[in-house]
């Protein structure tokens, strides 16, 4: 795009030049082409060719116009080639227009799910911890009410009391936290295989489509 | 100061072909000897008008190389049938707004309407037999 706007010097470079822009289309297409200006500037004559060459312009414009008949007659041509009814320009066009939104839109999904499942572990890892403190005090009571026992049986046996206490909720905490644990495991597992499958149905239906 | 739309410009390439077969150069110069366009607008034009069926290549040895004539088909000489009767319409349309400024009162719901079907016909491009 950034080459030369100079058209080339002779019949030669230009059907050159013009080749490499029509890089992309079929073969056939860009033969046609190519035979057509060169029989265009042969007809020119080599007396006229400086004057034709600087009429037809840079190569690059000369393809830019080709190319943009070729996809506007593919586009409105309700035969063959296409695909379905919806043609090949504007799945691009619609493409380009997408990519600004779909692109920040699938990270913020992303984003979106690894937040929601961060959460989840936290709470998760909240009644664990609550759960082990629970347990860990529990004991604590335990220890500590048997001591006072010795110098005064009321205070010790309320001590130990609610050690077991402690210690019996801290370890109801931890079976929920086990049964929760699992169930997210499984869960995001079970997620995980969806989603898999449903990719990989996609993709072996476009490439039985196309 | 004008410029020649696609369907016009597929209408007068027909034309030029209905009076005799063309090859690239000398169509492209037999148009620019009346109105101006780019040289490399004539190419695609070409190209499509083929694809569409509307004329026909042949090649004939010209000096130890091919020279590749197009000629008009039947459909190409329907669809200039068409472009005239709509160019007849459309000038006689722009004729009575921009020389006589617009004598019917109707007039300007005529040229939408002429509007419409030439850019049909650009959306159609060569199906319309």
């Amino acid at each position: 795009m950034s080459t030369s706007t100079q058209a080339p010097a002779t019949k030669l470079a230009f059907l050159a030049q013009l080749e490499q822009k029509l890089k992309g289309m079929p073969e056939s297409e860009i033969a046609t082409a190519i035979s057509y200006y060169d029989e265009y500037l042969s007809d020119a004559g080599p007396e006229n060719e400086a004057k034709a060459l600087a009429q037809l312009g840079s190569p690059a414009e000369v393809a830019a116009g080709i190319m943009g008949d070729y996809v506007h007659a593919d586009a409105t041509s309700d035969n063959k080639t296409v695909v379905g009814g919806l043609n090949n320009i504007w799945v691009v066009i619609i493409g380009i227009f997408a990519a600004p939104i779909a692109l920040p839109m699938a990270l913020a999904i992303i984003a979106l799910i690894f937040s929601l499942l961060m959460a989840a572990l936290s709470v998760v890892f909240s009644f664990f911890v609550t759960a082990a403190a629970l347990v860990l005090a529990g004991l604590a009571y335990l220890g500590v009410g048997f001591f006072t026992m010795a110098t005064s049986f009321a205070t010790g046996l309320l001590t130990v009391g609610i050690g077991l206490v402690a210690m019996a909720i801290g370890s109801a905490l931890l079976i929920v936290f086990i049964w929760a644990l699992r169930q997210i495991i499984n869960g995001v597992a079970v997620l995980g295989a969806k989603l898999l499958q449903r990719w990989n149905n996609r993709n072996t239906g476009r490439e039985v489509a196309s | 100061m004008f410029q020649l739309g696609s369907s016009l410009l597929d209408g007068c390439v027909l034309a030029v072909l209905a009076r005799e077969d063309a090859y690239g150069y000398n169509l492209t110069q037999d148009i620019k000897e009346v109105i101006s366009v780019s040289e490399s607008t004539l190419y695609p034009v070409l190209r499509r008008l083929q694809k569409d069926e509307m004329l026909t290549t042949y090649d004939q040895p010209h000096s130890g190389r091919n020279r590749r004539y197009y000629r008009i088909t039947d459909a190409g000489r329907e669809r200039l049938g068409q472009t005239q009767t709509a160019w007849t319409d459309f000038k006689t349309d722009v004729d009575t707004l921009l020389i006589e400024g617009g004598k019917k009162a109707d007039s300007s719901d005529i040229i939408k309407a002429n509007n419409t079907e030439v850019d049909a016909d650009i959306q159609k491009g060569g199906d319309s037999t």
